[in-house]
């Protein structure tokens, strides 16, 4: 019947098919307007990559579903125009696959131009402080309104020692983020100040944010009038200048900062003192140092010609490795959770470490190669420490507690041109986690982009490449064409 | 159905357009790829190639698709479509196929061929999979662009305008993208781009296969193929 009315001539010509013709159009656009919405919900997206840039690995599926945190991954502009830049496009389909993959994650868009009041309430930045980026990211537990650092575009993104972009790790910076933000504890990391220490501190309190602590838990304390803050978990002396207060002071003042980090590191904390080789004669420090079993000389300087990198600013690099068959737990674990493969440890201007085995074990050296100057003096040549840890370890109620002194011989652990173009920034957030304090997420690697490149090529092979794929072919069709043309006139 | 695109296919191998298509078609797509992938940029990455291509498609496939309907017109043969047995949106459907086979059988042929040459000459061949991801973008596009040809060129009986504004259609689907970035409406920006051939496409060179981008290119083709098949219904009956 319906059959017979459509195929009347009222239904085939005239305003009533105009009208058919309109809704049938609206029906079509209703559709595919249902099926973009529903795209992403019903994974009608399918990756087809050789790399996998948007594969949730086993890792990420464990660790995130074990908390039920309602998560907002915030972006700071309109979907459409982020992913006209192709490598935000590929950080927004990584945060799409996450809230396809997981029901508490969502992601939110939000203009920052248009709303950027809205937007920084939601990043928790006060109007007038700190900086927000139409290309940034932030992390957000809507639970307990913790948010985390705003992630730069750049740092899903690994990049070698030239600044050619090699990986993506868009997941593992996700996943961090998120347990970071859902595990935040009241948890503390203190940097000494009062002896110079002032360069890299930006950087420094950057890497920490992005290893779980926000800048509430990030204390700047001046020992000569401060005590160490109870839930500290690891001190930081950043190129100290003036030596620290021992004993009683020139003033009489009796005020003793040495024995204050004596005393935390009895009470199982944790220290990383960062030296280089313009790191003064500071007799204190020297002797804290000495006596647990590290020590350094002012003024020698590490070098390795053979090894060095073009960090032409930044002084004689040298490449550092994990010293091996140390037995010592601290050094293998840092060992095996700092993956150098891809790219080195640097250091720039290091002064070489001494080492007392019995105290304290050498977890960084140089190569065999390296040479130590006095000035323009050499001093001695061979492998030279780098990064050392003195490590002691009790049990109190049947718990391991560990106390660690940790000694690097550069301050280029925190130095941020080397942020995403070497290990460093890998390794300080390792020592972190020996501290204990921050859960480092192993078993996402960084994937790495394919190499496209075309290499010797000559102009004869590539002109014999055009004739082939372009000449040929054409040709062949074109006398195929014209037998059969000529063949059909003749007949 | 079949038989009218048997007559088809036999038409272009039995007349010069389908040799000279064809051969037009082989030699940009070798030129493009030679030019991109070998002199230029060195690379195997063949997003440009691509993108390049649908660009080409905008002087190619009204070549293919002027003379479908209007030569039919011009020569007052389409009386034999009108008073044919089979349905009208049969008969379009079938030259729609005719034209879709002869132009995805030569992109695939010279997609094949570069396919090899990369092969041999990179040090990783592309991974197949996204290769043919956006191959079949590309013919799906194809094939959309030959529905709005196959439409543009019912409604007149010039070849030429048939052509000339087939290549207006796609050129301005192709640039839609571009004009929407001078959309300042937020929401209006989202819907141009939402209709946007070459944003739908980008899914495919990012190496992800959208099947609501599949189901759209499909979509657009079947609306215009509707409306080419309403026209000539409008026509019999007028």
């Amino acid at each position: 019947m319906l059959n017979k009315i459509l195929h009347t001539k009222k239904f085939k010509y005239g305003s009533a098919a105009a009208t058919l013709t309109a809704i049938f159009i609206v029906i079509i656009l209703l559709f595919n307007g249902i099926i973009s919405a529903l795209g992403t919900q019903f994974s009608l997206y399918t990756e087809i990559s050789g790399e996998k840039y948007y594969n949730l690995g086993n890792t990420t599926k464990t660790l995130l579903s074990e908390t039920d945190d309602e998560i907002s991954i915030v972006f700071f502009a309109e979907k459409d125009l982020l992913i006209e830049n192709g490598s935000m496009e590929m950080i927004v389909t990584l945060a799409e696959k996450y809230s396809t993959e997981f029901k508490n994650i969502s992601v939110k868009y939000i203009d920052l131009v248009r709303n950027n009041k809205e937007a920084r309430a939601i990043a928790n930045l006060s109007t007038d402080g700190g900086t927000l980026h139409t290309t940034d990211v932030i992390i957000r537990s809507e639970k307990t309104g913790k948010v985390s650092k705003p992630l730069s575009g750049n740092s899903f993104f690994t990049v070698n020692d030239s600044n050619m972009i090699l990986g993506f790790n868009g997941e593992r910076r996700f996943t961090e983020s998120i347990l970071a933000v859902v595990n935040a504890s009241d948890d503390k990391v203190a940097i000494i100040t009062g002896h110079g220490e002032t360069e890299n501190l930006v950087n420094l309190s950057e890497l920490l944010v992005g290893a779980g602590y926000d800048q509430t838990e990030q204390v700047k304390v001046d020992l000569s009038k401060n005590d160490i803050p109870e839930n500290t978990k690891l001190v930081i002396i950043n190129n100290p200048k003036l030596d620290f207060l021992g004993g009683k002071t020139t003033s009489g003042s009796g005020v003793n900062e040495i024995e204050k980090l004596n005393r935390y590191l009895k009470n199982y904390g944790n220290i990383l003192v960062l030296l280089n080789n313009e790191t003064g004669t500071l007799t204190n420090l020297s002797e804290f140092l000495n006596e647990n079993g590290i020590s350094y000389t002012s003024g020698y300087t590490v070098s390795d010609t053979a090894e060095n990198s073009r960090y032409g600013s930044l002084g004689r690099a040298v490449h550092a490795s994990f010293k091996q068959n140390t037995n010592n737990a601290v050094v293998e674990r840092l060992s095996s959770k700092t993956d150098i493969s891809s790219a080195h440890i640097v250091m720039n201007s290091t002064t070489p470490l001494k080492v007392d085995n019995e105290k304290a074990a050498a977890v960084l050296v140089s190569s065999p190669g390296a040479k130590v100057t006095n000035g323009t003096l050499p001093v001695n040549s061979g492998e030279q420490v780098l990064l050392a840890v003195s490590s002691k370890m009790n049990y109190v109620k049947n718990e391991e507690k560990w106390s660690n002194l940790f000694v690097s011989g550069s301050t280029d652990l925190v130095h941020a041109d080397l942020n995403y173009s070497t290990k460093n920034a890998d390794l300080l957030r390792n020592i972190l986690s020996v501290a204990g304090t921050v859960d480092i997420v192993t078993g996402i690697e960084t994937v790495p982009f394919a190499d496209t490149n075309i290499s010797g090529i000559t102009t004869a092979q590539a002109m014999h490449i055009t004739r082939i794929t372009t000449l040929f072919p054409a040709v062949i069709i074109l006398c195929v064409g014209a037998y059969v043309f000529i063949k059909r006139k003749r007949l | 159905m079949f038989p009218v695109y048997k007559r088809e296919m036999r038409a272009y191998f039995t007349s010069p357009i389908g040799y000279i298509f064809m051969a037009v078609l082989l030699a940009l797509s070798g030129g493009i790829f030679s030019l991109v992938n070998v002199w230029l940029f060195k690379t195997t990455d063949t997003t440009f190639y691509f993108i390049a291509m649908l660009c080409m498609f905008t002087v190619l496939i009204p070549l293919l698709t002027m003379k479908l309907f209007s030569e039919e017109r011009k020569a007052k043969t389409e009386q034999i479509l009108l008073t044919s047995p089979i349905s009208l949106f049969g008969i379009v459907f079938a030259k729609f196929a005719a034209a879709f086979t002869l132009f995805s059988a030569t992109f695939i042929f010279s997609c094949s061929v570069n396919f090899l040459t990369l092969s041999q000459i990179a040090k990783k061949a592309p991974v197949f999979s996204q290769y043919a991801g956006n191959i079949l973008g590309v013919i799906l596009i194809g094939g959309a662009f030959i529905a709005v040809g196959i439409f543009m060129s019912s409604l007149t009986e010039n070849q030429l305008i048939s052509a000339v504004t087939t290549f207006c259609v796609i050129l301005v689907m192709l640039l839609l993208r571009v004009l929407a970035d001078y959309v300042g409406n937020t929401l209006l920006r989202s819907v141009v781009k939402w209709f946007s051939v070459l944003d739908r496409f980008a899914y495919f060179t990012g190496g992800i296969l959208s099947i609501p981008a599949i189901i759209y290119f499909i979509s657009l083709s079947g609306v215009f193929l509707f409306l080419t098949a309403r026209v000539y219904e409008a026509r019999r009956w007028n």
